[in-house]
């Protein structure tokens, strides 16, 4: 078989074909922004230094799929949300809701503001905008966004709103499924616009999904809510390009609650990516995606970008890519996916190791 | 105490099991107005906020659960604060990154125990931990890490107490989602904590060490 593109390895997936090897998928805003040579402020705010990270990072690491990398607070900059930017972290300082006081009128309250009206994601847009330019369809790209009820907790704070959503949750419910849902519809369609058409998917994240996070009271009001929100994405994506884009997906998390996100979403999605090494990873093992729901669904799984890529040795990554081949090539649409970003760190031999196991195990 | 506290710290009981924030705040402060000394209002509310961290463990209680009450029992500390000398002082912070979910959940019991805390924050360095050792002089320092990318902070820590000689006078307490106990022994630290009770039975286990010159 000739030797793929990224895109077109992970456009097989997708299309459930089989590619020359399997896919490799990770990204990180860490190694983008050293290999831009800037520091991290410098790097947020100019989009030829974040372009310039992403490509060499693609020249150096060779992933098939990738983003972009950025944090996730750029977007709710309109709404006043500010970040530390340190030398190589960017974290909010501030987000809405108050730490120690709860108040229901921060949600009752809360009015639409444009999401792209921030200078941060102005950076960010150009920035993809250069990279594709640049990469064409050498790689895949999967632009995407969270869903109305992560991006609240975004906004208000992760703990804040996981507080309110018990102390007041009629306000905190009513505050996604009115403003912050469309205000995640058009986020969400705009964000591929500086894709220029060369998009594969559109990736949805989920995080309020989350086993351990979640209370079981609201599992349905919360999943209803996600998918509306990709509903209403999907309706709209459809609108603009005049076809389905397929829809990967990005469940972070510990403990990844596949089988209710199968359940809620059903045929909605085409990919599953998350976190599960043969070592270490969620408390969802690769075997039991494969089993439960490879034949449903790609499964992006097999990297454990924690421990092993990061503090392993490349013996020990090779191992990892060989355990992950052993259970789901050939078994399942299968790609090679890290559970999250990639941290700071993990060695030019590993990153090296993982691309040369998967040369050695992944060909189909 | 009599039956008119009781029926006081029953309200603020019920309040609370009922994650009713506002009406558990106006309960504390009638009980405060009607006499119920602060103490026994911060032990009632300490035993709930037990009972929610064992509901948690046992899958009754979700993360968010956990939120609402230490957002309530906050209050009721805020107003029924302790009246008795700290049995110990603890600086604690979450390095590098800005999680603090379980740090401030660790605090929280920290000081319903007795202990003095001082709060760094989040997204520490390890200068930030010499700076607040040797201006607060804490008998421990808890130092969280949930991001495995600052699990190195833990270690340089450690190594800027010892710098600066300081390493002698704290116990070094170490935690969070990404370590483990090999980390803590591989990193020289004097204990580790896999989740908020056990953080609160190294500190006082930490404490006594202290206090008997082991």
């Amino acid at each position: 078989m000739a030797e793929m593109t990224g895109k077109e390895r992970y456009l097989c997936c997708l299309h459930g074909e089989t590619p020359d090897k399997v896919p490799i998928l990770h990204w990180s805003i860490d190694l983008c922004q050293a290999l831009s040579g800037v520091p991290m402020y410098e790097y947020a705010y100019d989009p030829e230094k974040m372009a310039l990270g992403c490509i060499r990072y693609v020249e150096k690491y060779k992933p098939d799929v990738t983003a972009v990398s950025y944090d996730l607070w750029h977007q709710v900059e309109p709404y006043g949300v500010e970040v530390y930017i340190t030398d190589n972290l960017i974290y909010p300082k501030k987000t809405l809701a108050d730490r120690d006081k709860p108040d229901p009128k921060i949600y009752e309250e809360l009015e639409y503001r444009d999401p792209f009206a921030g200078k941060r994601t102005q950076v960010y847009r150009k920035a993809c905008e250069i990279v594709t330019d640049e990469l064409g369809d050498k790689v895949a790209y999967r632009p995407g966004a969270y869903g109305a009820t992560s991006n609240l907790a975004l906004l208000m704070g992760v703990k804040e709103s996981l507080r309110d959503l018990i102390l007041f949750p009629e306000a905190v419910l009513k505050a996604a499924a009115g403003v912050m849902m469309d205000w995640t519809v058009d986020f969400a369609t705009g964000l591929i616009e500086p894709f220029k058409g060369k998009y594969t998917s559109f990736t949805f994240g989920f995080a309020s999904l989350d086993a351990d996070l979640l209370p079981p009271e609201f599992t349905d009001a919360i999943a209803a809510l996600e998918v509306e929100s990709l509903d209403r994405i999907r309706d709209r994506l459809r609108k603009k390009l005049g076809y389905d884009l397929p829809i990967s997906t990005h469940i972070c998390g510990a403990r990844p609650n596949l089988d209710l996100i199968a359940e809620k979403f059903g045929d909605r999605l085409d990919e599953l990516q998350y976190w599960a090494g043969s070592d270490y990873g969620s408390n969802y093992p690769l075997q039991d995606a494969v089993t439960n729901l490879g034949d449903r669904y790609v499964i992006s799984s097999g990297i454990d970008h924690t421990r092993t890529l990061l503090l392993g040795s490349p013996e020990e990554v090779d191992t990892m890519v060989k355990n992950a081949m052993d259970i789901a090539k050939g078994h399942c649409s299968f790609v090679l996916s890290s559970g999250c970003e990639l941290g700071i760190g993990p060695s030019d031999a590993n990153m090296q190791a993982l691309v040369d196991a998967r040369d050695k195990y992944g060909g189909y | 105490m009599n039956q008119d506290g009781q029926q006081h710290l029953q309200a603020i009981a019920e309040s609370f099991s009922a994650f009713k924030y506002f009406e558990a705040v106006e309960a504390t402060k009638r009980a405060l107005e009607a006499g119920v000394p602060a103490q026994e209002i911060r032990k009632t509310l300490m035993a709930l906020f037990l009972e929610a961290l064992a509901f948690y463990d046992e899958k009754r209680f979700s993360m968010a659960h956990l939120t609402a009450a230490s957002a309530i029992l906050e209050a009721g500390f805020e107003l029924a604060k302790a009246d008795v000398p700290p049995k110990g002082k603890v600086v604690i912070g979450t390095l590098g990154s800005s999680h603090y979910l379980g740090k401030d959940i660790i605090k929280i019991l920290l000081t319903a125990d007795g202990f003095e805390v001082v709060d760094m924050g989040e997204i520490v360095f390890p200068d930030d931990v010499v700076g607040a050792v040797e201006k607060e002089k804490p008998d421990i320092v808890a130092l969280a890490c949930m991001v495995v990318a600052c699990l190195p902070l833990q270690s340089m820590t450690i190594g800027a107490l010892q710098g600066k000689g300081l390493r002698d006078n704290v116990r070094v307490l170490v935690g969070g989602a990404v370590t483990s106990e090999w980390w803590a022994k591989e990193i020289e630290a004097d204990g580790w904590a896999p989740n908020a009770p056990r953080a609160l039975e190294e500190a006082n286990r930490l404490l006594r060490q202290l206090k008997e010159g082991v």
